[in-house]
């Protein structure tokens, strides 16, 4: 099983480099991600210096209250410098997002309490605007619905405020109303695109795996197939000499040796062939190649198999494959070899009129458990993965 | 006709096979009589065939490409003991025609031991589980799959692999009398699961009559 393992390397080394594309495929929708989001930050720190730092400055004098101006514009910096922080270490996380969500929307409501009534959503409440932008950087991740509420909420807050400091008149109402759907509509949009771009990201990235592995099994297919016709190869060196032999009568058929060759030769191409068409099979394929041998040994074997095809582990397998071949060797006529798949065990195993002392050879196991009982002239040998610790 | 002879019809497309299960149930320690026999299912609804204690039914009949689990349905449902016998080795055929109704289900290459006795078991409603079926048992996994307990199912694996209760005996350390009863107490709890059929009523109450289960045990 030498040239097993090389394929198994082979293929192991040529799907590496492919797995390693694929990683850096599927960051790329993940930077188109954090480039829009560094996009509306960007956005929203350029409101908060370019318009409302010189409206805040403007306020100074004509509100009475012109601190909690100030200190709402303070928190906001702050909210910008985190956010800036988390964006650019890539570590934002949701439940802080939402928790700096909330302080904006505190900030917002002090930020405008000394804001007269009639003034409120005009550009003298310099915050309005504001919080909404930094609300949508920091609900970034998550779904439109929690951007949604945030501007609700927002909305609700001021509106609270308007009617508390007691509703203007229709005019200014009016132009308070148009401000705030504009303001709000433009930034409930901007969120609405930057979830389509997120949705479209993820699905360019599915697209971008899948084409991955099907690179990558097409590769191990190449790789696999390169293997087999290294085998088929190695066969030709020494069945086409046999043949050869056979057809100008240099060898006779009649000679025992020559026979052993022919059983030799069919067994290693039926395996070749077994292996190549049902790769999925590949403890049942390994045990028809012994039943073969105890066959051309004109031993009758009876073989049944119960439970689908399971993943073994290669080491598991061969000593499996091994504790039921040992007894198939030294079976003198009949022998009935069984496999059993369930979801916790695979038990192989082999009944025939052996030699009690056949299953000798098979103490020095260690990934399978292996019983035997010998009655009269048959000799039971069963081999169990995995291993249980009473064996 | 004996009081205790058991009245059998086959169905088989093979004539050889005939012959073969007529030799070995000469051999019977009671008297087993073909009494009729078919390559269709028609030779168990006419007479004599009708009204044979045993339906020994070939699932795979030669010009039909799909497994006649119709033809065993309508046997099952008119109350016929069917023991399928089949080239067909796989669990999901065996597990199937259980659910049916069938009373057991053979493999061809089981040969003349399982089939006698299968038979001799069916003419008297007593459970029969032959090895091809117990590991049919071992491998289900449909969601319908009665509760066995862990003697139950080593008994039914060992069987399985080994197809000799002297051997199963041997590695579980208990009687060959032991083995047997496990493997009916496991055909009784699928006797009890799935599609209802009078089969599968009559296999009960046969045991529950003959003490192998109580009641409460379903």
């Amino acid at each position: 099983m030498v040239t097993d393992d090389n394929a198994a390397r082979r293929h192991l080394g040529a799907a590496q480099p492919v797995r390693d594309g694929s990683q850096t495929r599927s960051e790329t929708p993940q930077r188109v991600l954090r480039a829009s989001r560094i996009a509306i930050l960007v956005v929203a720190v350029t409101v908060q210096c370019g318009l409302c730092l010189p409206r805040l400055l403007a306020n100074r004098g004509s509100n009475g209250l012109w601190w909690t101006e100030a200190v709402a514009f303070a928190v906001l910096a702050v909210v910008a410098v985190v956010a800036a922080i988390t964006t650019a270490r890539g570590s934002a996380s949701d439940s802080r997002g939402r928790m700096l969500a909330g302080i904006c929307l505190s900030a917002g409501v002090l930020a405008s309490t000394g804001v007269p009534g009639d003034l409120l959503l005009a550009p003298e409440d310099w915050s309005f605007g504001l919080v909404g932008w930094y609300g949508i950087v920091l609900l970034f991740d998550l779904p439109l619905r929690s951007t949604g509420a945030f501007l609700a909420t927002h909305l609700v807050l001021t509106a609270a405020e308007v009617v508390v400091k007691g509703v203007p008149d229709s005019a200014v109402f009016a132009s308070m109303a148009i401000a705030a759907v504009s303001v709000c509509g433009f930034q409930f949009a901007i969120a609405l695109i930057a979830q389509l771009l997120r949705r479209t990201a993820v699905a360019a990235g599915e697209a971008a795996a899948r084409e991955e592995q099907l690179r990558t099994r097409e590769v191990i297919a190449e790789s696999v197939h390169e293997d087999y016709q290294a085998r088929y190869a190695t066969l030709l060196d020494t069945t086409v000499p046999l043949l050869a032999g056979l057809a100008d009568g240099s060898l006779e058929p009649s000679d025992a040796d020559t026979r052993r060759r022919c059983a030799i030769e069919a067994a290693r191409m039926r395996r070749l062939f077994a292996e190549s068409d049902e790769v999925a099979d590949r403890l049942v394929h390994e045990l028809r190649a012994g039943i073969d041998i105890a066959e051309r040994h004109g031993v009758s074997v009876q073989l049944a198999v119960r439970g689908p095809a399971r993943e073994i582990p290669r080491p598991a397998r061969r000593e499996l494959v091994e504790a039921a071949s040992v007894v198939l060797a030294s079976a003198a006529s009949t022998a009935r070899a069984t496999v059993v798949r369930t979801s916790n065990t695979v038990r192989v195993s082999v009944v025939a009129d052996a030699p009690a002392d056949a299953a000798q050879g098979l103490a020095d196991v260690t990934h399978v458990g292996i019983s035997t009982t010998t009655k009269d002239t048959k000799l039971w040998v069963e081999a169990v993965w995995p291993r249980t610790r009473s064996q | 006709m004996a009081a205790d002879e058991i009245t059998v019809t086959v169905i088989d497309d093979h004539p050889a096979i005939l012959v073969g299960i007529e030799q070995w149930y000469a051999n019977a320690s009671r008297p087993i009589t073909v009494v009729a026999s078919g390559s269709t299912a028609k030779a168990a609804w006419t007479p004599p065939g009708d009204t044979a204690d045993v339906v020994v039914f070939d699932l795979q009949l030669s010009g039909q490409g799909t497994p006649a689990y119709g033809d065993l349905r309508r046997l099952v449902d008119a109350g016929r003991r069917v023991i399928v016998y089949t080239m067909r080795d796989d669990e999901q055929a065996a597990l199937t025609c259980l659910d049916i109704g069938a009373f057991t289900f053979l493999t061809k290459n089981e040969g003349a031991d399982h089939l006698v006795e299968a038979t001799l078991a069916a003419g008297q409603d007593r459970p029969y589980t032959p090895p091809a079926l117990a590991g049919a048992f071992c491998a289900n996994t449909r969601a319908d799959r009665p509760k066995l307990s862990t003697r139950e199912e080593e008994v039914l694996v060992e069987w399985f692999q080994c197809e000799s209760r002297e051997l199963v005996a041997e590695r579980l350390n208990i009687s060959t009398r032991t083995v047997t009863t496990y493997l009916e107490r496991v055909r009784l709890k699928y006797a009890n699961v799935g599609r209802p059929a009078r089969s599968k009523a009559a296999l009960v109450a046969r045991a529950i009559q003959d003490g192998l289960v109580r009641v409460d045990d379903l």
